[in-house]
């Protein structure tokens, strides 16, 4: 599996933001594919395969510090992630989105560890 | 129906490809703008079309701007996917050309829902481009006579275009499809006819 040894050592809470609410929507993800368990599990699937690709793109914007690049990678990552109804971890990319569009770099850089971990317990959360 | 799907992201590419095929569509797929473009070009093209906004090489507003420009189009109903949900974007998708646009990521009841919208619009069209095109047929076939025609008042021979005096029955026979068929009417009969001592039927 391609998760990491820091991910398997995260106990249950890491399905849920701070505040405790769940990582993600499973009801509405479920929902959204008719209730299709295999479709899901499918999907969840092609989004842990995705994801590094996506986040390597995103961190490769910033080490160039091209702007719009970043703006173009955290788009692809949010329309990812959306998929899920993972609301809280698409308001942080929804937020380097922003920051490329108005080329804050600097700012990018900043959040960019946040979202790294957001998405690494949205993975471990989405596997449970 | 054909329907194409453009959308980068693999993983609502797949929900949307399970999605419309579990709803009858027949289903095309495309990875980004320039795949999209090039099957909205071929003969057959799909009518109905699902854009995403921002896609590589050529984005979803793009696509419906360059599709609505080009002259002798077909009938295509455009739905744009987007993120994005603010006025702004609302109104520069649908000044794009798009026909609609659904919020990602999408509300099951409220894509079939569009796409019910769609289809009732393609219908329609095609319904309407199936009249103007009866019409316009009948009027192929349809000759007509119309303005004012030079008569003699004595023998009824009209003066057409080159100056020449026709018969009117071969005037009109030239003029329309209309063709005719001689006789006699019952006051010639009376009047000519008979006096000359002929004999025929009239027409009654």
């Amino acid at each position: 599996m391609m998760l990491g040894s820091d991910l398997s050592t995260q106990d249950d809470y890491s399905a849920k933001t701070p505040d405790g609410s769940p990582l993600w929507d499973r009801a509405g993800a479920l929902q959204r594919v008719e209730g299709d368990e295999a479709l899901l599990a499918e999907l969840v699937q092609m989004f842990l395969e995705d994801c590094p690709r996506l986040m390597h793109e995103l961190q490769e914007s910033l080490s160039h510090k091209d702007a719009r690049q970043l703006q173009y990678s955290a788009h692809a990552l949010k329309g990812a992630v959306g998929n899920f109804g993972a609301e809280k971890v698409v308001a942080s990319i929804h937020r380097m989105e922003l920051l490329g569009k108005s080329g804050r770099i600097g700012e990018a850089e900043t959040l960019f560890p946040v979202l790294k971990e957001e998405i690494l317990n949205l993975q471990a959360a989405l596997v449970v | 129906m054909k329907i194409l799907i453009a959308e980068d992201d693999p993983i609502s590419r797949r929900l949307l490809q399970v999605t419309l095929t579990k709803w009858g569509y027949e289903v095309i797929l495309a990875s980004d703008g320039v795949e999209a473009w090039e099957f909205l070009q071929q003969d057959e093209a799909p009518q109905l079309a699902i854009l995403d906004w921002m896609m590589p090489r050529l984005d979803g507003p793009t696509i419906c701007q360059k599709l609505r420009e080009r002259r002798g189009s077909g009938a295509v109903y455009l739905i744009l996917l987007t993120a994005k949900s603010t006025k702004e974007d609302v109104v520069q998708g649908l000044g794009s050309g798009a026909d609609d646009y659904i919020t990602k990521p999408f509300d099951r009841d409220e894509l079939q829902a569009r796409l019910q919208v769609g289809l009732r619009i393609l219908e329609l069209q095609q319904k309407l481009a199936d009249r103007v095109r009866e019409l316009e047929e009948s009027l192929l076939r349809i000759k007509t006579l119309q303005g004012l025609l030079p008569i003699c008042a004595w023998c009824k021979k009209i003066r057409n275009d080159q100056n020449y005096w026709q018969r009117v029955e071969d005037y009109i026979a030239d003029y329309t499809d209309a063709r005719f068929s001689h006789g006699i009417c019952p006051d010639c009969l009376k009047n000519v006819v008979e006096p000359a001592g002929c004999h025929a039927d009239p027409i009654v």
